[in-house]
């Protein structure tokens, strides 16, 4: 985990996730779990810049969109990476 | 307060955005339809009469893959659909023809005949379980929960169901219930191809009422039910057009500022978003007129007003500049706007930027949005029932009542979210809740002159002062966002005081560490803030940018020192309890 929250994700594409498929794909996962997580997700692919970790992204979408645990930020970014979305350097 | 604004308040008319949206509001602007292409065409009619330079870029709708994450679907076109129940007793329950808002779009076709098949209810819809123990293979699937994009991949792709049909209204409580407004028929959207082959859809999808689902759940404890559908609609190859109208700039030519509000979606659809293209119409109509007359000096930056389909223009665009992308240097999005909030059932909303990109925008929007409650009068005398953020206004002249509106966190509201995803600071302003949103009940008689007036002014101040914004202007705003940010640095720990003193006194240091890390946040925001502005004079002389880079060093060195006061007093609170 810690290791994961060291890594610099970096989106693959520009723009936003097609937020149809985005719930299709990650909401059986994550809409229970976390009641902003479209907003998120789509926070967090702007914030994958390379240059940011994990762990800094997590804490602004903390502040930004509304509270949420670091770890599951972290799995979020694994999920987007299992998808292709980002790469987790 | 920026001389521009007196002179666009004087000359603009909310009344020009009613006819605009009484023309748009003529054609079905379903993606790639018919009815979307001259709908482009009357904007860029209507641009060729301003005299603007007008521009269209264009791209596929074919289901190929694209350079970049949201995808673009097959352009679809509707013409008919009617659902009856045929057994035990044959009754209508919608119709495209007086309800345009109840084919989901990318549905596919019926045969020209139509289809008659078993009703099978199975509850929300939206789960495995709902569908155990029934089989939908070659039926019509009623669920609960049809707006969501979960009812196709269950019922049609999954298991073979024909279609579905569903009365969800997205009920808002106290706001949009079913008991509220039993006859809306809610217009929802397909994700656009199918979810596992990626192909052209095979079913069809059909809102019905509330007052027509609770009949026919009536029928179904009777025993079987038959029901008949007949969609008449196409998706194909086709071709979407994004219409740009430009103001170009003198010195600054090659910068932007971008303007959106999306053309497409069903008919009438006057406030989503006949209002926003209304309202971008009227601030272009206005600005260009005034620039020609002399009354109005040409803007450093050219200001280009976006025309297109929601969630694809704010793709297609930035992705035809290539390299040049980072030449927007703002953009500002109008979607869904225009009505009285006791009309709709919620204010106006300003969506900040993406964290990804601080701006001076998220001050300047609400700045804007506070200084027209000298040129509009307000909401009428009916109370509106809404949450109050900090930066919530309530304000106005002498005798007239007030105007809200409040400033949200970034978040998937319109294609302001989506160029945020290319690197542009991107704000926007929308209605919610909108109880008319995605229904029939969608109609130009529910919006307002006065309030799209407001809005269309406001469009215009914020695009023709970023535009024309020089150094003295990036001044003033550093200064601006400076005096702000102390006030939200002080309310932010009032109410951090507040939080940890109704606390458990165990709790209390463990909060007041969160709350002071929030506090470092939100001074690390406000000084990237206050630093955005220097980008308005990245153009200008070394010495200008050495002036104003300067000026910024003094102003975030005592946002830090307000900071650490309130940090201070902060832990001193605390260490009294």
């Amino acid at each position: 985990m810690a290791d994961l929250m060291q890594a610099k994700p970096r989106r693959s594409l520009p723009g936003l996730i097609n937020m149809k498929y985005q719930a299709i794909t990650f909401g059986p996962t994550y809409a229970a779990r976390d009641g902003h997580f479209m907003d998120r997700m789509a926070e967090m692919m702007n914030l994958a810049d390379g240059k940011r970790t994990v762990a800094q992204i997590a804490r602004i979408v903390n502040y930004e969109i509304g509270p949420i645990a670091p770890a599951l930020v972290g799995e979020m970014f694994q999920d987007l990476a299992r998808t292709g979305f980002v790469t987790l350097d | 307060m920026d001389s521009s604004s007196q002179l666009l308040a004087s000359a603009i008319d909310g009344r020009r955005c009613l006819d605009h949206i009484r023309e748009i509001g003529h054609f079905d602007r379903s993606l790639g339809s018919q009815g979307y292409h001259e709908s482009a065409e009357y904007v860029l009619a209507v641009l060729e009469r301003m005299g603007l330079e007008r521009n269209v870029v264009t791209w596929p709708m074919d289901n190929t893959p694209v350079p970049w994450n949201w995808s673009v679907p097959p352009a679809w076109e509707p013409h008919s659909g009617l659902f009856k129940v045929m057994q035990p007793e044959e009754k209508t329950l919608v119709n495209f023809f007086t309800t345009p808002t109840c084919i989901h779009p990318w549905s596919a076709a019926t045969p020209p005949e139509g289809v008659t098949a078993e009703i099978v209810y199975v509850g929300a819809g939206t789960s495995p379980e709902d569908y155990e123990g029934k089989d939908v293979r070659g039926k019509i699937v009623f669920a609960d929960r049809g707006a969501t994009w979960f009812v196709y991949v269950e019922a049609i792709e999954k298991r073979g169901a024909l279609g579905y049909i569903s009365d969800d209204i997205l009920q808002i409580p106290h706001v949009k219930t079913r008991e509220m407004y039993p006859d809306m028929v809610l217009w929802y959207t397909f994700y656009e191809r199918e979810y596992g082959s990626g192909g052209f859809l095979k079913g069809w999808g059909l809102s019905i009422s509330p007052r027509m689902g609770d009949y026919l759940r009536g029928l179904l404890k009777q025993g079987p039910v038959q029901g008949f559908c007949q969609i008449d609609a196409r998706t194909f190859n086709g071709v979407m057009e994004n219409v740009v109208g430009s103001i170009e700039g003198d010195a600054l030519a090659e910068e932007e500022f971008l303007c959106m509000a999306h053309l497409d979606h069903y008919r009438p659809g006057a406030m989503d978003n006949a209002s926003g293209c209304s309202v971008l119409l009227e601030a272009a109509e206005t600005i260009n007129r005034l620039i020609d007359a002399g009354k109005l000096a040409r803007p450093r930056r050219s200001i280009r007003f976006l025309f297109g389909p929601e969630g694809h223009m704010s793709n297609v665009y930035p992705h035809s500049l290539g390299a040049n992308v980072s030449n927007i240097i703002g953009s500002w999005t109008a979607d869904t706007v225009g009505a009285k909030p006791h009309v709709v059932g919620g204010p106006l909303l300003f969506s900040r930027a993406s964290a990804a990109t601080p701006t001076y925008l998220n001050d300047l929007g609400p700045d804007l949005l506070k200084e027209s409650c000298l040129y509009y009068s307000s909401m009428g005398n009916s109370p509106v029932a809404t949450g109050i953020s900090e930066d919530s206004i309530i304000k106005a002249r002498a005798g007239s009542s007030p105007f809200k509106f409040e400033t949200i966190p970034y978040g998937i509201h319109s294609d302001n979210a989506c160029i945020a995803g290319w690197g542009v600071p991107a704000v926007g302003i929308f209605q919610w809740p909108s109880i008319i949103w995605h229904t029939q009940y969608d109609t130009v008689d529910r919006l307002d002159a006065g309030e799209l007036a407001r809005c269309a002014w406001a469009t215009a101040a914020v695009s023709y002062q970023v535009a024309a914004a020089g150094p003295r202007q990036a001044y003033v705003w550093m200064h601006d966002i400076a005096n702000h940010a102390r006030q939200r640095l002080t309310r932010f720990a009032r109410r951090a005081q507040d939080e940890i003193a109704a606390s458990e006194r165990a709790d209390a240091d463990a909060r007041l560490e969160q709350r002071l890390d929030e506090l470092n946040y939100l001074v690390e925001r406000e000084a990237a803030t206050i630093s955005s502005c220097l980008a308005l004079v990245s153009r200008d002389e070394a010495s200008v940018q050495a002036n104003l880079s300067a000026r910024r060093d003094v102003l975030v060195e005592g946002l830090q020192r307000a900071g650490k006061y309130e940090a201070d007093t902060l832990t001193d609170f605390v260490g009294t309890l």
